[in-house]
């Protein structure tokens, strides 16, 4: 599982390197995911962009990465190629999480309302 | 002939809603693991394990027989329904055997799915609810992907095998 990392402030963007988050290599992706984030900033963004393929193995995975988290972190989601996004509306996970139309967008400072 | 009873795997019986041909099913082949492909079908034995589940999902993908018909609809109700077989079925048999069966129908992508796994407990599982996201559910969505995407879905067990069948219709 290869993961690409890269932090800007209180932005971390993590960007899944591979084609498919399936049961095969979730167990993979929750490893390395647990190694990033030791340390990691406030948001930590993930981008799916080259993601073609996500089944609920992945889903529940990103899900366990979103549990992991401390409370003064949020994971949010950049970049759902059309079949990843059925996934998340076809389960109604995409309310779990802030979603980004580009990774560009997702390092802007979002204005929180609190 | 057609009789209506359970589906069953001998030489005699006739091809269930698939419309594959179940005397070859798990049958010795000369080329046990690359599958019997005809126009508009592909046949295709491999282990249970993920990473075979995997590769027979992208072969499918690519096969020009199947070309546009396997969307991702297909895909994503492929994975969720084999999954169930490597995780829970052959869960404690390595050495289990799956034949998944494709094939272009009536304007629908007809699936079968043939284990050697322990059979579904309380067969085949109805339709429920989404887990709830308030929740942060780990798991629990497989067959909800499956009954929002598939139809027709019908489970057998007969002489130790599983068969799952379903279809994708043609995209709207």
């Amino acid at each position: 599982m290869k993961l690409e990392s890269k932090t800007r402030g209180e932005v971390m963007m993590v960007s899944i390197a591979e084609q498919r988050l399936d049961a095969a290599v979730t167990v993979d992706f929750k490893d390395a995911m647990r190694g990033l984030l030791n340390g990691a900033p406030a948001r930590i963004v993930l981008d799916m962009s080259r993601v073609r393929f996500l089944d609920s193995s992945g889903l529940g995975a990103i899900i366990s990465v979103r549990k992991s988290l401390d409370q003064t972190q949020e994971l949010e989601l950049a970049e759902l190629t059309p079949a990843v996004e059925k996934v998340f509306h076809l389960t109604r996970m995409d309310t779990l999480f802030p979603i980004h139309a580009s990774t560009q967008s997702a390092w802007e400072p979002r204005s929180r309302a609190s | 002939m057609r009789p209506d009873r359970p589906t069953q795997w001998g030489a005699a019986d006739p091809a269930p809603g698939a419309g594959a041909d179940p005397a070859q099913c798990f049958a010795p082949s000369p080329a046990s693991s690359a599958g019997a492909e005809a126009p508009g079908r592909i046949r295709h034995r491999f282990p249970a394990c993920p990473m075979a589940v995997r590769d027979l999902l992208e072969r499918a993908a690519a096969n020009p027989a199947l070309a546009h018909r396997f969307d991702d609809r297909a895909e994503l109700v492929l994975a969720e329904a084999l999954n169930n077989v490597v995780e829970h079925a052959c869960a404690h048999r390595p050495d289990a055997m799956i034949e998944v069966t494709l094939e272009w129908r009536a304007a629908a992508l007809t699936c079968r799915i043939v284990d050697e796994g322990a059979e579904m407990p309380g067969g085949l599982p109805g339709v429920t609810d989404t887990p709830r996201a308030e929740d942060l559910p780990e798991g629990g969505f497989g067959w909800c992907l499956i009954h929002a995407l598939a139809c027709d879905l019908r489970y057998t067990r007969a002489r130790n095998r599983n068969c799952l069948e379903f279809t994708i219709p043609a995209a709207p």
